[in-house]
């Protein structure tokens, strides 16, 4: 992306010509227009005194942050949380700093669950790592996700391939019906969370599934259909994978990428929602950062007196259930951060950070490239990179002299996963029960999927955006005949069948809560699957992210929907 | 100064290449100092940006009371704010509809074709940040010369409505 400066407050994105996208900008990367002088910038630091927020200067701030890393009764008390966002230079100084010149070990890098498993199984594949622009040159391209709503320049490739010559394949394998399956030449409907069974008996099919891979739960695909797309990728010259992780589960996505590493001769695309997932979890792998599940155990134990968050929010990324009560163990919480969000008005201390074109440093590509980020402005006065920070500040502790930078091997070794491990936990597809729904997350070319910014931008198109809930269309007449099955979320209890051009309203029972959303009848989202955008809090609470064996998982709940007619209440 | 061979171009849109993921909306939104420029409608089929067609002789200028609308030199049709009363007038008179009646900051809004960029030889913003391509900056003949078929300003494949 690129900015442009006008006048003092007025930035304008830009397209310079040049490299795959040639100037082309999807809707998120117009957003640095807003953000860069957004009325929430943070350009100053801030204490907090008798429960306020006070301004104090950049200088007071390093020294306040100095002084309680040296007030802790022992190391083990502090702890730090970086957002994977970051670049690798703030990463590798925000460990470094931590478990060098803090002397703890509790330091976490957090990367959405999803692209934390797409890392762990790209590189566990060993397979080439594409470039967007690699794609256009296949004659079968394999997509699982809905790469068009979440990396929509990647479509321009995808497409290229697709409409290159008569009889290549673009063939998408999704739980709904997303923008990418509109364009495909084959689509196979899986159920939600089936993307690893069908993928693996895919890898069955072709003769190229690992014997680590036992007891695989049956995909609840046709077999010929399975038998059709091997067919296909049998004949191909050149076939790609391509993968977008639903970002509202966690099954299975790294047992996904890796089979699909196996099956594309060409290679593979990861599309993380994080653009430095490559980089973060290697650097977090490289130095042995502790997993953020590790850590989370930490602070419920009530061990970490000092936290320090740098970039995100986790409050909104992880969900209050996970993470809310820990955070009120804490006695001194310090965000580093570049916009105020829900955990900036909770914190202690907030120290301002400049944004990547603000300080450049390196993001790390799936392919090993490192991408340069050049500096198109200086930050706001107070606001620096989170390395400068930290450099700032390790003079001030006892016994330190100077903080280590990024080094080469940080982003030289490659994870290593247990293979077997994830190969034997394919998860069987998620089967709504009686009268349930599965919630499964669309993707969204226009939101950022924690919401934390999304709620902060002023495009009419976002400020008029309503979550809604999105249910298959039953039958489309009023009057008719029962709905076809007992599962079908789009009944009534009356047993009348739903019109497609009256207003209905949803409500959502899950375990723990009830609330009323607008309704969008589509023959998009089969029967026995509600979808809902990740972008709004509201919708974003029907997901659970709960600590399973050392990670992060991200589940879907499973609801049951009430349609009424007319609007929510 | 533009030469004529610029202001001859129009903006196109390739239904068969829209993923309707609204880059076109953010660019002008964001390109026109957050103000929107440019009616959207939404179909399956993708996101139609409405793009003024710069007429030979704009019914628009012609029904303005205020003159906030005026055909400049380089053949642009172009909407002063500070002149615009927001009385709607333009929006009843376009034939094509493009002009947003939905009022922004209690004015019409309207295509200016991106003069600033277009003057300097460059593409106008909804077309220079299209994901796909489907937006394209040409003249007719161009098109013809690709086999689209055009509707309305919109090109398309053999179906205006259909994929490829």
């Amino acid at each position: 992306m690129a900015v442009k400066f006008l006048a003092r407050g007025v930035y304008q994105p830009d397209y310079p010509a040049g490299g795959w996208t040639d100037g082309r900008l999807c809707p998120r990367g117009h957003y640095a227009a807003e953000l860069i002088d957004h009325r929430d910038r943070v350009n100053r630091a801030y204490s907090r005194e008798d429960s306020e927020l006070k301004p104090i200067s950049p200088d007071q701030g390093l020294d306040l942050l100095a002084g309680h890393l040296k007030k802790a009764a022992s190391p083990a008390e502090t702890a730090f949380l970086l957002d994977g966002n970051l670049l690798c230079e703030d990463l590798a100084a925000g460990i470094r700093f931590a478990q060098d010149v803090v002397t703890t070990a509790n330091v976490a890098v957090y990367v959405p669950p999803a692209d934390e498993e797409l890392v762990q199984g790209a590189e566990a594949s060993g397979a080439t790592m594409l470039q967007p622009e690699d794609l256009a040159e296949c004659d079968v391209v394999l997509v699982v996700g809905d790469p068009f709503a979440t990396h929509p320049l990647t479509a321009g490739p995808i497409l290229e391939a697709r409409n290159a010559l008569r009889g290549n394949r673009l063939i998408v394998l999704d739980s709904i019906r997303g923008v990418t399956t509109k364009f495909a030449t084959d689509v196979i409907a899986i159920p939600p969370g089936g993307e690893a069974a069908a993928i693996a008996a895919l890898a069955q099919a072709l003769g190229v599934l690992p014997e680590e891979a036992r007891d695989v739960p049956a995909a609840n695909v046709p077999d010929a259909e399975i038998q059709k797309i091997a067919e296909a990728v049998k004949k191909a010259k050149k076939c790609a994978a391509v993968i977008s992780a639903p970002s509202g589960h966690g099954q299975g996505i790294a047992a996904t990428t890796l089979l699909l590493g196996k099956i594309a001769s060409a290679g593979l695309l990861p599309l993380t929602t994080y653009a430095n997932a490559f980089g973060a979890v290697r650097i977090a792998h490289h130095l042995k950062a502790m997993p953020v599940a590790e850590l989370l155990g930490a602070l419920d134990e009530g061990n970490i007196k000092l936290l320090a968050v740098a970039g995100l929010d986790p409050l909104r990324a992880l969900g209050e259930p996970l993470i809310g009560s820990a955070l009120g163990q804490v006695e001194q919480l310090v965000h580093l951060t570049s916009l105020l969000t829900g955990l900036s008005r909770r914190a202690d201390m907030i120290l301002p950070l400049g944004l990547w074109f603000e300080v450049g440093g390196t993001l790390l590509a799936a392919n090993g490239e490192r991408l340069e980020i050049a500096v198109i402005q200086a930050p706001p006065q107070g606001a620096r990179a989170l390395r400068d920070i930290l450099a700032q500040v390790t003079p001030a502790l006892p016994g330190q002299a100077a903080l280590p930078g990024l080094e080469p091997a940080d982003l030289e070794a490659r994870v290593t996963a247990d293979v077997g491990a994830l190969l034997r936990t394919i998860p069987a597809p998620l089967a709504a029960g009686e009268g349930e729904c599965i919630v499964v997350a669309t993707a969204d070319a226009s939101g950022f999927a924690d919401g934390a910014v999304t709620s902060k931008l002023a495009w009419p198109a976002l400020v008029d955006a309503q979550a809604k809930v999105r249910i298959h269309a039953s039958p489309r007449s009023a009057g008719s005949s029962p709905p076809q099955t007992a599962t079908d979320a789009g009944t009534r209890a009356s047993g009348q069948g739903l019109v497609l051009d009256q207003n209905y309203c949803v409500r959502i029972r899950t375990d723990e809560k009830e609330l009323a959303l607008p309704a969008e009848l589509t023959d998009d989202v089969p029967a026995g699957v509600a979808a809902v955008s990740l972008v709004f809090p509201e919708t974003r609470a029907l997901f659970h992210c709960h600590r399973e064996a050392g990670a992060i998982r991200m589940v879907p709940a499973r609801v049951s929907l009430d349609v009424q007619a007319g609007p929510p209440a | 100064m533009s030469d004529v061979k610029t202001i001859q171009k129009r903006v196109f849109l390739d239904l068969d290449l829209c993923i309707g993921c609204k880059s076109c909306s953010a660019a002008c939104f964001y390109g026109h100092r957050f103000y929107p420029a440019v009616e959207y409608g939404e179909l399956i089929e993708g996101i139609v940006p409405l793009i003024c067609r710069q007429c030979d002789q704009p019914a628009c200028v012609e029904t303005c009371p205020v003159d906030a609308l005026k055909k400049d030199d380089d053949g642009i049709v172009l909407r002063s704010r500070q002149l615009c009363i927001g009385c709607r007038s333009c929006v009843l008179a376009c034939p094509f509809g493009v002009i947003a009646s939905d009022l922004a900051e209690k004015q019409s809004a309207k295509c200016d074709m991106c003069a600033d960029r277009v003057r300097e030889g460059h593409v106008p913003r909804c077309v220079a940040a299209c994901s796909t391509g489907a937006l394209s900056f040409a003249e007719v003949a161009d098109l013809e010369a690709d086999r689209l078929l055009l509707l309305s300003g919109r090109a398309t494949g053999q179906h205006p409505l259909k994929r490829r």
